[in-house]
């Protein structure tokens, strides 16, 4: 097995970050046998295109990439069992629309960690499908 | 952008004879897990990620479902819907959003949307409202208002007058006769009925076999929205107007403009927008508040209301010119009591269309809950079957429905007048129709209930004549009167029950 090159976060002092197994587990269900590696790989991508996106949109104080990456993030974070992520990524596009930049900067940093913390359990899992 | 599976238009033809479906979504892992629920479900799939392949994968396939996100990366999701309904008006769009917000919901369904999603969704949630969606249902309203539940189009088309009617009985029979007969002028329809009759199906319907049904339908609860900002909701306002107004805002009879405007509860509209009411069916114009010149527009008003109009005329709470110019053409949606069979029929299509949405399997009603429902008064008229089989169809795993399924309150919520007593369904059932009856005082005792006669009595007893006499109003209806007196029916309840104690 692949030596996971993150170190996952230590998520009994943080279980609000952790994912969904329920939703998760449906999430790959749909998805058949066949196409679950396919799936995991391609959140992973996503959510490492998002984390960039995000990074750069918070540098350069872009309110409208803010948004559409965290509207992103939301969906996806739900659909995939990461509520917290879900949630600050609604706070962080409500913020993002009202164009209050020292709001979204703060909010910007949680959504940064979290993110960071979410892609980990998700890398993680599919390290545990055999298949990073 | 580009995943592991790119981004560009894919198909999941499995070669069935589907109709396709559109999905509009940019977030590649989100593409795939909704296409594997829905081809799961036998659905074909086509995939588009960004506004314009969307628009051209529509202009190609013409799909009769679009399922779209409202933030796409080159262009806004409602702009594209807009395009997509310009092309073809008949096809449902399902909105998906991971934005909650009210706003962006009654945005979307008055510019056309046939549904409103907010992700995460379940799959059971995602595949009804394709299921509604492919099948003509709506499971919201077309216009999205803040009135309390009202019961959904129930799938199933008996009548050419309308698709969301069901039942065959001969008095809805004469409503679809006269729906298809008024629809095509442009005289005022005024609807009455009791509350769960139909009556904004029946708007709909008036809507829809006239020759406005390509324009809006905006409806409009004159009950629900406070009164001091109707006046706004109906005729709009200029940014500045009033504390609160941000920004111009057309109204709902504007929105209308080319199509119809359905007033529900109009009974309830105060004084002072009845009379700006009268002006607008008068002239034709509306004259947003804060704006200067007034407009002209082309709509065709639809009424309704559960009171009596005409008594609301003689209390002094309707003006009566305004009565007489939107009591055009009257349809009066009978209660379900006077529908004969129709109750089993809707309240099989609902068993059907819930227990699909669950993912639950029952076979039908037995022949007792048959009896039961053709016997029960329905106070609630569809509305509240519709409630009773949602009931048994969440708490129950499937097969047969009998009459342990039902709800519990299913008896006291059908205490009616002594005329019209609900059937023994137990002991405690008859006790409480008798309560309410006992109550109930006589129709003549009710002008005895005078503000002089009160005068001196103690508060619990002046409490308690004003109860009766509501009671004997509203026909010994605990709920009717509970509206009225605008308490819970349980807090009635419970007065009764002290009083016979």
């Amino acid at each position: 097995m692949t030596p996971i090159a993150t170190p996952l976060p230590p998520v009994s002092a943080q279980p609000r970050l952790a994912l969904d197994g329920s939703v998760w587990d449906a999430m790959l269900e749909a998805a058949g046998p066949q196409d679950a590696v396919w799936l995991v790989r391609q959140i992973v991508a996503d959510l490492n295109w998002m984390r960039d996106g995000l990074t750069a949109a918070l540098a350069q104080g872009d309110a409208t990439t803010l948004r559409r990456v965290s509207h992103a993030l939301a969906g996806l974070g739900g659909t995939i069992g990461a509520p917290h992520l879900h949630k600050v990524a609604q706070r962080l596009s409500d913020t993002a629309r009202q164009e209050d930049l020292a709001i979204v900067a703060t909010i910007g940093v949680e959504m940064q960690d979290t993110l960071a913390c979410v892609l980990a359990l998700v890398e993680h899992r599919l390290s545990a499908m055999g298949a990073a | 952008m580009k995943g592991v599976l790119g981004g560009m238009e894919r198909s999941d033809s499995p070669g069935r004879a589907t109709p396709p479906l559109l999905l509009v979504e940019d977030t590649p892992s989100l593409q795939m897990i909704y296409r594997s629920v829905l081809t799961g479900a036998g659905y074909d799939v086509h995939i588009a990620a960004t506004a314009a392949e969307g628009l051209d994968a529509f202009s190609r396939l013409s799909p009769q479902v679009v399922l779209l996100d409202l933030i796409l990366p080159d262009r806004d999701g409602l702009a594209l819907m807009r395009d997509i309904l310009a092309q073809r008006p008949e096809t449902n769009v399902i909105v998906i959003t991971a934005n909650a917000s009210i706003n962006k919901a009654v945005e979307a369904m008055r510019s056309g949307a046939h549904e409103f999603l907010v992700k995460p969704f379940d799959e059971t949630r995602f595949l009804g409202a394709v299921g509604n969606a492919i099948a003509g249902r709506t499971g919201l309203r077309r216009p999205v208002e803040t009135a309390p539940l009202i019961a959904p189009l129930v799938p199933g088309l008996v009548a050419p007058s309308s698709h969301a009617f069901i039942g065959t009985s001969e008095v809805m029979c004469r409503i679809h006769a006269k729906i298809r007969s008024v629809a095509r002028s442009m005289a005022t329809v005024f609807i009455t009925g009791e509350s769960g009759t139909g009556k904004e199906l029946c708007a709909l319907a008036v809507h829809d076999n006239s020759t406005r049904a390509g324009g809006p339908f905006i409806a409009l609860n004159c009950g629900a929205i406070p009164q001091d900002l109707l006046e706004s909701e109906v005729f709009g306002h200029m940014k500045g107007s009033f504390t609160g107004a941000i920004s111009d805002k057309p109204g709902a009879a504007t929105a209308a403009d080319g199509g119809t405007l359905f007033l529900d509860e109009v009974c309830e509209m105060a004084p002072a927008l009845q009379t700006k009411l009268l002006r607008f069916l008068q002239t034709s114009t509306v004259q947003p508040v804060g704006a200067t010149r007034p407009r002209k527009v082309n709509v065709r008003i639809v009424c309704a209301t559960n009171r009596d109009p005409l008594d609301a005329v003689r209390r002094g709470q309707f003006r009566e010119d305004l009565y007489y110019r939107l009591f055009v053409v009257p349809i009066h949606m009978p209660p379900l009591r006077d529908r004969g069979d129709d109750v089993l029929d809707i309240a099989e299509a609902a068993l059907s269309r819930f227990a699909d949405e669950e993912g639950r399997r029952f076979t039908g009603l037995s022949e007792e809950v048959k009896n039961l429902f053709r016997r029960l008064p329905w106070p609630g008229n569809v509305r509240q079957v519709l409630n009773v089989i949602r009931h048994v169809v969440v708490l129950n795993d499937g097969g047969l429905v009998t009459p342990d399924m039902l709800p519990e309150t299913l008896e006291r919520d059908m205490v009616m007048t002594s005329g019209r007593a609900a059937p023994a369904l137990s002991d405690r059932s008859a006790a409480l129709s008798s309560q309410a009856a006992e109550f109930a005082a006589p129709a003549e005792s009710v002008d005895t209930v005078s503000l002089d006669g009160l005068i001196g009595r103690p508060l619990a007893d002046i409490e308690r004549a004003v109860i009766e006499a509501t009671l004997a109003r509203c026909e010994g209806s605990v709920p009717r009167a509970a509206r009225m007196l605008a308490l819970s029916p349980s807090t009635l309840y419970r007065k009764l029950e002290a009083w016979k104690g």
